[in-house]
């Protein structure tokens, strides 16, 4: 029995070096790492004596392990192996290889060792870079670099703008979380809360700062029926949880841009140079109504201020009044608005005239000054002189009917409205009539006297027709009522002119004549045809409101009555010298000035002179509500400026009324 | 004749060596300073209502110039890799880098006006935060820590530790030839699984308890105190070898330690940087996007 060993050791060039074979007649061969083996492996994963190897037949061996340790065959980590050469096995003993042959010479066994190529030592010089710096315990800088910055774009970029070209612009309130939302600068106020996941119901175009047609869309006070119908159904789609303030635009917008004055100031002029440049110019809803700083406490909040987030948007005044105001003719060209730089220069009020109504059924209205002293068409023969005169027949009349004093005074016919702050138009049957009696003849229903129905010249006419051609007259049915003294002056004259006509016809061409009881207040048109009854009144008109662009409350006690309580409409109101109907008994603006824009220390009676006393931005015949208007809003219970608007749509018309 | 001047005059520069800090007379501190000084006084001097934001005429231009201060603060990763001298010397732009890094700390604070929120423009800010304050670490790290790492190499190299370490690793195996399995075990286990650098946290403590090659010690001990009879020379050689082994070992640990926290907050800065930008331009845009 022979083996013969071979050791293979690969060179530096990388080519294998066979070394010479040692030969050992023997029957077998042990195998390990001390050096009383024959087949030495100084290895430490090799066993001091780790196998036999023996050969039991021609081209058979069998390899056996000394110890508990095993070696590797075919895979296999075992500690016995029957094999045949002619399998050219191969054992595998830590790190060398024992590949075992049968000898094409003899019948000697070739053993072949080689050790194999292991990794690099952990020390090596190659490692020196992974072990002194950090690069291998951690991730890597770049793909953790460019993960972060990947996933940033995609949750905080593209996410969001891929929601809002995706989704129609119509509401999700059902999202729990929408993609925008992270993009939101803070939060809205209350009044705007629920549309916090609808940042689209605002911002309505990529990179369009917000249009006043968007707050509009909910906010516009219109008088258009079909526009107010669309704006009521915006309201209920976007579902708010409360009213809606309704608000007109100040002017139109290229009027308030051109109207608003350059900053004097370099920093300002650039500011409007970027905002002219992008869109973004300070005349918007959304340059002084600021949203998404609901959760700032108001400037020098103290205790009491309202609980945040804030009722609604916070206000940032852009512009003063006068800013604009100041030089508005210059900066519009043409504007029917005098300039008015302060409240000293405020111009005379012009009142709202009906210039050309007689015979037309529109009457024409004008702004005329008062310094013009304008005269107003009323239709009316009325003397405010006779009227509040201390003596006179008036007086007696007034004294007979049991007013106060015994003269008559304005609240006697002009009676405040609802809240005090102005008055309700005098009605003829409700003011004028317990003196100027309509009754024509007794026997009227419960005793009283017939009445002749006001305001309509043909219903008057049929009436005496009826009653006096179907057999009535001085000594038809009743009679026996009482009657105040106008009615039986109205009567008696009734009678008193036309003694001795009994007719119908008289009876009416009487109460038409110049000096019948209609004419004592209006102006009779005769019939184009003397032989009819066509009798006709020239129309009349009563304004409510001369100044439709400011606001006064009669309701104030500085401008109602003096430190004694005693009224003082005569203060501004010059009644007791008219004797005429179409005066305008307006005071000028330098009697508001008396008070407004005086001090204390000059009169005890001083009022502020800003424009906010009687004019607002938003509706210009309204003043601007006082305090805070996060406490006034209607989100915290407090009336609204949805009245105000009402009032507003209401300036500006008169109470024409056409017989 | 010019290129030696250059040279002469790169040699006068390394010999005066001045801190990126100092660099010219701390120029930059001073321009940093004065950034932060207008800032300021510009944010307590103008009047914003409601209050002070990003979205004011201030708010644009201090968003404007912190925008582009981030960009330029970035490019140095490119910057970096071209070593110059001069005014506009690597040196003086990481000297900018630094001052004018810290003053954006400022400028972004008066930027958002002191108004945090859970969302984008916060998160810009959180990360620009975080850069900002690993940069700091780096600066201080940078400052303090190279002295430490030329006083543990004394004369040697990395390499040379290597070197150490493989040659006691070669003398280890050859020493172990004669032991028997459980010995050599111990031996392998030095030689075969010892890692020099560790993990992470490894290297941030300078703890390395579960080291195999200290282990292998201990196990030796033990060994030696249970069978005194397998008392050898072989095995004294075995043990002092690992011994002058951990040694070593310490060594070149304390220098990875020192290079770890030189290079860890990179780790933070780099990436975060890319989240930063990333999320700036998130910043910018949605703002103008909703605007």
């Amino acid at each position: 029995m022979t083996f013969a060993i071979r050791i293979i050791t690969r060179s530096a060039t990388g080519g294998d070096i066979v070394h010479r074979p040692q030969l050992f007649d023997a029957d077998q061969l042990t195998i390990g790492r001390g050096a009383d083996c024959e087949v030495r492996l100084p290895d430490l994963a090799v066993n001091l004596r780790h196998a036999t190897i023996k050969q039991t037949g021609p081209g058979n061996v069998v390899v056996e392990a000394l110890g508990a340790e095993p070696f590797e065959v075919a895979g296999k980590f075992i500690t016995r192996a029957e094999l045949k050469l002619s399998d050219t096995p191969k054992l595998i003993f830590g790190s060398h290889v024992l590949a075992l042959s049968a000898s094409d010479e003899d019948d000697s066994v070739l053993v072949d060792v080689t050790r194999m190529e292991s990794a690099p030592e952990g020390a090596s010089a190659a490692n020196e870079r992974k072990i002194f710096s950090l690069g291998s315990p951690i991730f890597g800088k770049r793909p953790v670099a460019w993960t972060l910055a990947v996933a940033a774009l995609l949750a905080c970029l593209v996410w969001p703008i891929v929601s809002f070209l995706s989704q129609d612009k119509t509401i999700h309130h059902a999202q729990t979380i929408s993609a925008d939302q992270q993009w939101s600068t803070g939060p809205l106020s209350k009044s705007h809360a629920f549309l916090s996941k609808n940042c689209q119901a605002c911002h309505v175009k990529a990179f369009v700062s917000v249009r006043d047609d968007t707050c509009l869309s909910c906010h516009r006070s219109t008088a258009n029926p079909e526009a107010a119908r669309t704006v009521a159904a915006n309201e209920r789609k976007w579902g708010g949880p409360e009213k809606v303030t309704l608000v007109r635009e100040h002017a139109a917008h290229d009027r308030l841009l051109r109207a608003m004055p350059a900053p004097k100031d370099f920093i300002g002029q650039i500011k409007v140079v970027f905002q002219r440049q992008f869109d973004h110019n300070s005349e918007r809803c959304a340059s002084c109504h600021l949203e998404h700083l609901a959760d700032t406490p108001p400037k020098g909040a103290a205790a009491g201020t309202p609980a945040l987030p804030r009722a609604i948007p916070v206000l940032r005044n852009t512009e003063d009044c006068a800013s604009c105001h100041g030089k508005l003719r210059r900066s519009l060209g043409s504007t029917a608005l005098r300039d008015t730089p302060d409240w000293t220069h405020h111009p005379e009020f012009r009142p709202l005239i009906a210039r050309t109504p007689i015979g037309q059924s529109q009457p024409i209205f004008d702004r005329i000054s008062l310094v013009q002293q304008p005269t107003d068409y009323t239709g009316l023969i009325f003397s405010h002189k006779e009227h509040l005169s201390t003596v006179g027949g008036v007086a007696r009349m007034a004294a007979g009917l049991r007013f106060a004093g015994g003269a008559l005074n304005c609240a006697d016919c002009h009676r405040q409205n609802k809240g005090g702050k102005g008055f309700e138009p005098v009605k003829m049957e409700r003011d004028c009539a317990s003196c100027h009696s309509l009754a024509f003849a007794p026997g009227g229903p419960d005793g009283a006297p017939r009445m002749l129905p006001h305001g309509h010249p043909d219903q008057v006419i049929a009436t005496l027709q009826n009653f006096y051609g179907g057999g009535g007259g001085m000594g038809g049915a009743g009679g026996s009522a009482r009657h105040p003294p106008g009615f039986l002056a109205g009567l008696g004259r009734l009678i008193s002119y036309h003694p001795e006509s009994g007719a119908a016809t008289g009876k009416i061409r009487a109460l038409f004549t110049p000096k019948g009881l209609c004419a004592e207040c209006h102006a009779v048109v005769a019939p184009a045809d003397a032989a009819t009854l066509d009798y006709k009144i020239k129309p009349i008109h009563l304004t409510d409101r001369y100044l439709p662009r400011g606001d006064f409350n009669h309701d104030i006690p500085e401008h109602k009555h003096d430190a004694a309580g005693r009224p003082t409409c005569d203060n501004c109101h010059k009644a007791v010298d008219s004797e005429v109907a179409n005066e305008v008994l307006l005071p000028r603006v330098s009697e508001c000035a008396s008070c407004h824009g005086k001090t204390k220390a000059k009169i005890e009676t001083a009022a502020s002179g800003d424009c906010v006393e009687c004019h607002s931005f938003h509706t210009p015949g309204m003043a601007t509500p006082k305090g805070d208007r996060d406490k006034d809003h209607p989100a915290l219970g407090i009336p609204d400026a949805a009245t105000a608007d009402k009032t507003v749509a209401a300036a500006g018309s008169t109470t024409p009324r056409t017989f | 004749m010019a290129k030696a001047v250059v040279r002469q005059a790169n040699r006068s520069d390394v010999r005066k060596h001045t801190g990126f800090l100092r660099d010219g007379g701390y120029r930059w501190l001073w321009v940093a300073l004065a950034l932060c000084a207008v800032s300021i006084a510009a944010y307590l001097m103008i009047d914003v209502e409601p209050r002070p934001r990003g979205g004011t005429m201030y708010g644009y231009v201090l968003g404007t110039i912190g925008a582009l201060l981030i960009v330029w603060l970035s490019l140095f990763g490119i910057r970096k890799r071209v070593i110059t001298n001069g005014v506009y010397s690597l040196k003086a732009w990481l000297s900018a880098h630094v001052y004018l890094g810290v003053s954006l700390l400022v400028i972004g604070t008066l930027h958002a006006g002191f108004h945090f929120g859970w969302n984008v423009h916060t998160l810009a800010y959180g990360l620009m935060v975080l850069v900002i304050v690993s940069g700091m670490f780096g600066a201080a790290a940078y400052t303090v820590l190279p002295r430490e790492l030329s006083a543990n190499r004394g004369e040697t190299t990395q390499k040379q530790w290597l070197e150490t370490i493989r040659s006691l690793d070669a003398q280890l195996r050859d020493a172990a030839q004669p032991l028997d399995r459980a010995e050599a075990d111990i031996v392998r286990l030095s030689t075969e699984k010892t890692d020099i650098g560790g993990s992470l946290i490894n290297r941030l403590t300078g703890q390395y308890g579960s080291c195999s090659t200290r282990r292998a010690v201990e196990e030796l001990a033990r060994m030696r105190r249970s069978r005194p009879q397998a008392a050898s020379a072989a095995v004294d050689q075995v043990d002092a070898l690992l011994k002058r082994k951990q040694e070593t070992l310490a060594q070149a640990r304390r220098q990875i330690r020192i290079k770890t926290f030189l290079e860890i907050w990179l780790y933070v800065h780099v990436p975060v940087t890319f989240a930063l930008l990333a999320a700036l331009t998130a910043h910018i845009l949605s703002v103008f996007f909703y605007w």
